[in-house]
């Protein structure tokens, strides 16, 4: 019978690339997920106003039309008017 | 390309899509590798029983935990012309091994409260990983969603929030053609009778991922 011997790992630590090490410490550290700074996190700010019921309305068919959602919309036509207003 | 189904979060139906998007894109030609990095081994498990109803799964499936999906991965990628890789369930080392190398995470969020929650977990490890990988690409989908309800819309607007994810205006819906099409060894779109809404979202799903068009 034949024993080989343990292969010996030929990537000597010094030839690891920084890349290669953050790599190996970003894997070994699942279950450690890094907690957001909810600080940092740009949530959207609710903001309440009053509309009349005709707006309303017309709001909702172009929102049906679009397939997106009442708050996506919303966003989506007062970014194109800040736009134009160069804001 | 190497995509990663993937998320923190456990039964969000990962490998339901994995297995789809593998069997579909063998089914155009490609040649597709599946890994299994689940320690449930439902991908694994699913391969063996196609293989035994249908004679040949028409891909590849291997099993590969932690560290060794990187490395190979790395060494796979010039073989194959597809490699799906199946994680999660919770932050393991082979979720992270595969956000190193993976050119896309598809991340399937069911529209529920505790789903969207752990979403903050995802965005934090997808942050890190850029670090290493700077292309990684995260798309969130709407996955096993009900067919009325605000809470498909109440759940894309939380999500749309989220920092460094794409958050796709489709939705794949809770439709019982999937695991009934699974249990037969599979895919949704090989399975008689057809679902035609299931196969329609389930195309445009691939159609998002792998020709670029935009939903």
């Amino acid at each position: 019978m034949v024993i080989a011997k343990k292969p010996i790992n030929n990537t000597s630590k010094s030839a690891i690339s920084n890349t290669e090490k953050a790599a190996e410490a970003f894997i070994s550290g699942a279950g450690n997920v890094p907690k957001e700074d909810s600080k940092k996190k740009k949530r959207k700010r609710p903001f309440l106003m009053r509309f009349d019921e005709e707006m309303l309305d017309r709001i909702g068919k172009a929102v049906g039309r679009s397939g997106n959602s009442w708050a996506a919309w919303i966003r989506n036509a007062l970014n194109r008017a800040l736009d134009e207003e160069g804001v | 390309m190497i995509l990663t189904v993937g998320n923190t979060k456990g039964g969000v139906g990962k490998t339901m899509l994995a297995i789809n998007i593998t069997i579909a894109r063998a089914l155009r030609g490609s040649d597709v590798l599946l890994i299994d990095g689940d320690e449930q081994h439902t991908a694994t498990i699913f391969t063996e029983l196609r293989n035994s109803q249908i004679g040949s799964a028409g891909y590849t499936a291997v099993s590969l935990h932690g560290a060794a999906i990187r490395t190979q991965v790395r060494q796979l990628v010039p073989k194959y012309s597809d490699i799906v890789i199946d994680v999660g369930g919770r932050d393991t080392g082979s979720l992270r091994a595969a956000l190193t190398v993976t050119d896309t995470l598809l991340i399937p969020v069911q529209p529920r409260t505790f789903d969207i929650w752990a979403i903050d977990q995802v965005i934090a490890l997808i942050k890190e990983a850029r670090e290493i990988n700077p292309s990684l690409r995260a798309v969130a989908i709407l996955n096993a969603a009900d067919a009325q309800g605000s809470d498909n819309i109440d759940a894309a607007d939380a999500l749309e929030e989220a920092e460094g994810i794409e958050m796709l205006e489709l939705t794949i819906g809770r439709r019982k053609a999937f695991p009934n099409a699974a249990a037969l060894g599979k895919a949704v779109i090989e399975q008689n009778p057809k679902d035609p809404k299931a196969i329609k979202e389930f195309n445009t799903l691939m159609r998002f991922l792998y020709n670029n068009v935009t939903i």
